[in-house]
């Protein structure tokens, strides 16, 4: 693959650049959490006043990469440069001083403090005393002038992300890092929120993006990195990236499509007037001022398998965490199994017959297999009764029964993810949630889950897929909805899905903030609006 | 030095280890440092001296009723009041249990006096001699039953489904209210078990020496010494805390004099917290 950093010479020290001129370099850049590879070999170099974003899907790295260059993780190995200093050896306050500044994902502004103090801090970071002028014109640019002896508590989320970019701007970054600072935003908020990022470019400051919300990539940086697993997957521009074959793949998932049965037949077949096992009704939710759902309704019927689908940050997780009652729907009603479980506490709903299997496996690490399985079963359940379901957990996943005493956190991410669905399972569940059961696994392991959920479905369970693999869900589907920013895209026949043009349609296409340029829908592929030039001089 | 200093040492050490362990228990469950427990370990002292004192029961007779009763006692103050102070800002529950702790010694106070009370029993002063070694009669009960408790939450804690509820509950809560486990419920049971052994060790403690209402703070003193040389997640790592501290105390104030009892506690506090704040007896996370 080609290095991005192929037009500069890496071998040779950083030239004695001009302050402003330093390019930001990152070289074979890894870290481990424990046995976890989370970036692996990443090279990337920004030049001066240029602007890039890193995507890829969750898991990828993308919020590794930034917190390794601003100091929050140490690399593993590799190294990080910006002009001729290397900052991975400092610690992360000398970074800021360096120049590197980070603006969070969710903003933490200190609390009790005004927007005015909030900014004064970040400033104080590299001057004990900060020329109130400059706070001033700092505020002034990110809007929060009228704000500014507000407490910061009181402000609401597009506010919020501008004082965290307020106080990055503050440190007199030479570059500014922006980690999803766009998540959650709709309509005009999100046109302001790229606004703002542009003017911050427009200064001459370098900008490092992560990102999901594809416009916001499109219009502001020339360059792309995508990362998967941890490693350099693709680089070119939006526009290159777009038609990236390897880049879509990673987005949908890789289970072959193609060949997969369009749709099963129901277990029982969908009469109408049955009651839904599960049916959400304009359900909207969210955490505090992030609205992650909005009027979202779904039915579920008995022995059906649906699945819902959606880029990162689509609601998938919000939905399943409003099902289950981790987050309380803002309105609307939940119900499940003939009862209005809209504001009943979660272990209720797990009793009722809801079995949520969690994004990212949530097993209980420390406790053996069986402890994890028989966790699942109720308390009260005579002895035998657990033991008859335990074996039938067994039947479908052996390798269960085969580590019974091992500490479950020592098995592969595959077993783990057996163990998290059998101990679903073990609640005789009516409706199965499964939230990324296949995220992070090797094909073969994804095949032994899917063979797994297609039997037990055929036992008359329910099951909700929410999937980022998107042609394996569809596979076994017998019907599909689609979010997209909290909203439902598409809700239908899974066969409705199965042409890219389609999909991306559902996916990316057209919500309320994005003016349906060119009727364009494929991932990245609009006209690049005029991208933000590194390479016409040094912009100070 | 004799052995005796020795034998006394690990003997009161049980008594240490019992206190430590109902704190540790919250702290490692609840994620709550409960500032009230010396008040738990009083208030069975208290509870059982109206058995013992006013109705003549022998103390380790009244012991498994004034477990029982400070349980009682327990279980609505952490499900009610502690449990959804716990959802919303970490101090909160702290101060709670201050305030508690307060208000438990007010009414120790005008319940019974300040006067020093004592648990009356035949073998509250009297030795006997072990293997060659003189001992006071009531540490070696104290030693047994602590040894004994201890047995039973590690049994209860490791082998039982209830005990794995309470470890998923400790773990991850919210997985743990998925899987339908009530968690707010698993937490009062864990207080409250945690009052029943500090109510167990209020008991032994009002024998073996006299105490007034405000005796339970150095006693939470202790206990938390012992929970940060231990650290936390083990029932045998807190026991030997408490053994070693219980040895450290008796050999120091041989050597250094009574004065310095307090002292060598806070001290191996301290360092314990400086040096290996994971605990003596816990490997580093991760």
């Amino acid at each position: 693959m080609k290095k991005l950093d192929a037009e500069t010479t890496p071998e040779a020290r950083p030239n004695p650049d001009t302050l402003s001129g330093a390019p930001l370099q990152v070289r074979g850049l890894s870290k481990r959490f424990g046995g976890v590879t989370a970036l692996d070999g990443v090279d990337l170099s920004v030049a001066s006043g240029e602007a890039v974003a890193v995507i890829g899907p969750n898991g990828a790295g993308k919020s590794t990469l930034l917190k390794l260059i601003s100091g929050v993780h140490r690399p593993t190995e590799g190294e990080v440069w910006l002009g001729e200093q290397r900052l991975d050896r400092m610690p992360a306050h000398r970074i800021t001083r360096s120049g590197i500044a980070l603006a969070h994902q969710v903003p933490r502004p200190f609390h009790g403090l005004t927007v005015r103090e909030n900014v004064r801090v970040g400033a104080m970071a590299s001057r004990p005393h900060p020329h109130p002028g400059e706070i001033d014109e700092i505020l002034a640019r990110c809007r929060l002038d009228t704000k500014a002896s507000r407490p910061a508590d009181s402000l609401r989320v597009l506010d919020l992300k501008r004082l965290e970019v307020a106080r990055a701007l503050a440190t007199r970054p030479r570059v500014l890092m922006f980690d999803e600072v766009a998540a959650g935003l709709v309509g005009r908020e999100l046109d302001e929120a790229i606004d703002l990022i542009r003017q911050v470019h427009d200064q001459g400051i370098t900008v490092l993006l992560v990102e999901h919300i594809e416009r916001v990539v499109r219009e502001l940086v020339d360059r792309v990195l995508v990362l998967n697993w941890g490693r350099p997957l693709a680089e070119g521009t939006p526009a290159e990236i777009a038609t990236n074959e390897e880049v879509r793949a990673v987005y949908l998932g890789d289970g072959d499509r193609a060949q997969a049965p369009p749709a099963r037949t129901a277990a029982t077949g969908p009469a109408p007037d049955t009651a839904a096992v599960l049916a959400l009704e304009s359900v909207s939710a969210g955490y505090g001022d992030m609205v992650a759902l909005r009027d979202f309704s779904m039915r579920v019927e008995a022995g059906q398998i649906v699945t819902v689908l959606g880029a990162n940050g689509a609601g998938k997780s919000t939905l399943c965490a409003t099902i289950m009652g981790a987050v309380q729907a803002r309105s609307g009603s939940v119900h499940a199994l003939g009862q209005d479980i809209t504001g009943m506490a979660t272990h209720r709903r797990a009793r009722l017959g809801i079995a949520h299997c969690q994004e990212g496996r949530r097993i209980f690490t420390g406790l053996s297999v069986a402890e994890n399985l028989m966790l699942g079963a109720p308390l009260a359940l005579a002895k035998d009764e657990v033991r008859g379901r335990m074996e039938r957990v067994h039947a479908i996943f052996p390798v269960l029964a085969e580590r019974a005493t091992q500490q479950a956190g020592t098995m592969s991410g595959g077993q783990q993810q057996m163990l998290a669905v059998g101990r679903a399972l073990m609640a005789d569940p009516q409706v199965l949630i499964c939230d990324e059961i296949s995220l992070g696994l090797a094909p073969v392991a994804i095949d032994a889950l899917y063979g797994a959920l297609a039997e037990i479905n055929s036992q008359g369970v329910a099951i909700v897929l929410v999937e980022q693999n998107v042609k394996r869900a569809l596979g076994i589907a017998d019907h599909a909805v689609v979010l997209s920013r909290g909203r439902v895209s598409y809700t239908g026949d899974p066969a409705g899905l199965l042409s890219d043009e389609a999909l991306d349609a559902a996916y990316f296409g057209t919500t309320d903030d994005t003016t349906p340029e060119a009727g364009s829908y494929s991932l990245l592929a609009a006209p690049v609006s005029r991208p933000l030039s590194a390479s016409e001089g040094d912009p100070s | 030095m004799s052995l005796d200093v020795l034998a006394a040492g690990i003997l009161a050490g049980g008594l240490y280890a019992l206190i430590g362990l109902g704190i540790s228990l919250v702290f490692g469950v609840l994620g709550l440092m409960n500032l009230a427990h010396g008040e738990l370990v009083i208030g069975g002292a208290y509870l059982a001296s109206l058995l013992v004192v006013d109705s003549g029961w022998d103390p380790l007779l009244a012991l498994p009723l004034t477990m029982a009763g400070v349980a009682l006692i327990a279980y609505p103050l952490q499900r009610y009041l502690l449990t959804p102070l716990l959802r919303g800002d970490k101090s909160a529950p702290l101060v709670a249990t201050f305030g508690l702790s307060l208000l438990a010694q007010a009414l120790f106070q005008g319940g019974f006096g300040t006067h020093p009370k004592s648990l009356p029993a035949p073998y509250a002063t009297s030795g006997i001699s072990v293997l060659g070694l003189r001992i006071q009669t009531i540490y070696l009960i104290a030693f047994g039953l602590t040894v004994l408790l201890c047995a039973v939450t590690h049994l209860v804690l490791t082998r039982t489904r209830a005990g794995s509820a309470v470890r998923a509950a400790s773990a991850d809560p919210a997985t743990a209210a998925v899987l339908g486990i009530n968690v707010p419920k698993v937490y009062a049971m864990t207080f409250a078990g945690a009052a029943a052994l500090a109510a167990a060790g209020g008991v032994l403690t009002g024998v073996a020496q006299s105490f007034t209402p405000s005796s339970g703070m150095p006693l939470l003193l202790t206990g938390m010494a012992v929970m940060a040389l231990a650290g936390i997640g083990s029932v045998g790592g807190v026991f030997l805390a408490g053994v070693a501290l219980g040895v450290l105390q008796s050999v120091s104030v041989q050597l250094f004099g009574g004065g310095m009892r307090d002292v060598v506690v806070y001290l191996a506090f301290f360092l314990v917290l400086a040096i290996r704040p994971q605990g003596l007896f816990r490997k580093a996370a991760g």
